[in-house]
């Protein structure tokens, strides 16, 4: 399940996470233009292999699934998956938006969560942090394929 | 687990005051109070658990308000909801279930039981 490439085969609905506007991208799309707001919006998937380190940073955005493996870890002040989470690395933000989040047996988490869906592991380990879960700020449970790999 | 070994709070009932048990309990009612005990906790699918839980090990189907307190593991099922904190050294948490509250786990979270020191083969700690 982890570390499942996602290769999306057919158009796909979207929402831009700046406007919330939804559109239609191609399913092979890494970025785009958000016809709402004209700005640069990414819509690929984000997965982190091996022992690499993404961030710190200020943000980290995709309309896309995160996939963070064993070794690998992500840093950032904002977190935002439409298409979900999936971590058997450490992912430490302040605070995090997303539909779905599975955290593997070896995974370690911290940040503030909004979730629809949270999966966890016997195992994983989260640092104090406050967990809204189901919870959906943004609509995305309506959005036709939310989610899909 | 015999059946004798295990402390019931029935579908039909609602318990108020404070519970200890040793082996295991379940929650079928309604549960007002403070719960604590070394062994397992089993709050069933209808249950309405309003309290502050510190226990061995904690299984939720049904509802708790308020802190939940665990030395092992906490498992929260696809119907359970837990609305409190939640402390743990190991949490399993199934797709469907819902959780309002700060959440700490793992061998270093303050209710979860730390793990034994390594043994140290008769070393010294190195000179600072």
């Amino acid at each position: 399940m982890l570390l499942a490439m996602a290769r999306h085969t057919g158009p796909r609905m979207v929402q831009c996470y700046l406007c919330r506007h939804r559109f239609e991208v191609g399913g092979r799309a890494q970025s785009t233009s958000c016809p709402g707001c004209n700005k640069p919006v990414i819509v690929g998937d984000l997965i982190l292999k091996g022992s690499t380190l993404k961030g710190p940073k200020k943000e980290e955005r995709t309309c896309g699934k995160i996939v963070v493996g064993k070794k690998a870890r992500l840093m950032a002040e904002f977190v935002e998956a439409h298409g979900g989470i999936e971590c058997e690395g450490t992912i430490e933000a302040r605070h995090v938006l997303t539909s779905r989040l599975v955290l593997g047996a070896k995974a370690v988490y911290k940040g503030d969560l909004q979730a629809q869906t949270v999966e966890m592991k016997p195992g994983a380990k989260v640092k104090p942090s406050q967990f809204a879960v189901p919870e959906d700020p943004i609509g995305l449970a309506d959005l036709p394929q939310s989610g899909s790999g | 687990m015999a059946e004798g070994d295990m402390t019931i709070v029935g579908s039909d009932s609602h318990f108020k005051g404070e519970l200890t048990f040793d082996s295991t309990a379940k929650i079928n009612g309604k549960f007002d109070g403070q719960i604590n005990g070394k062994g397992e906790l089993l709050v069933t699918n209808n249950a309405l658990c309003k309290a502050d839980v510190n226990v061995g090990a904690a299984q939720v189907d049904g509802k708790v308000e308020g802190n939940l307190t665990a030395k092992d593991t906490i498992k929260l099922n696809a119907n359970g909801s837990v609305k409190g904190d939640i402390t743990a050294a190991k949490m399993a948490m199934a797709e469907g279930s819902s959780f309002y509250g700060m959440c700490a786990v793992g061998p270093d979270a303050p209710g979860g039981a730390k793990p034994a020191p390594a043994p140290q083969g008769g070393q010294q700690p190195p000179k600072k």
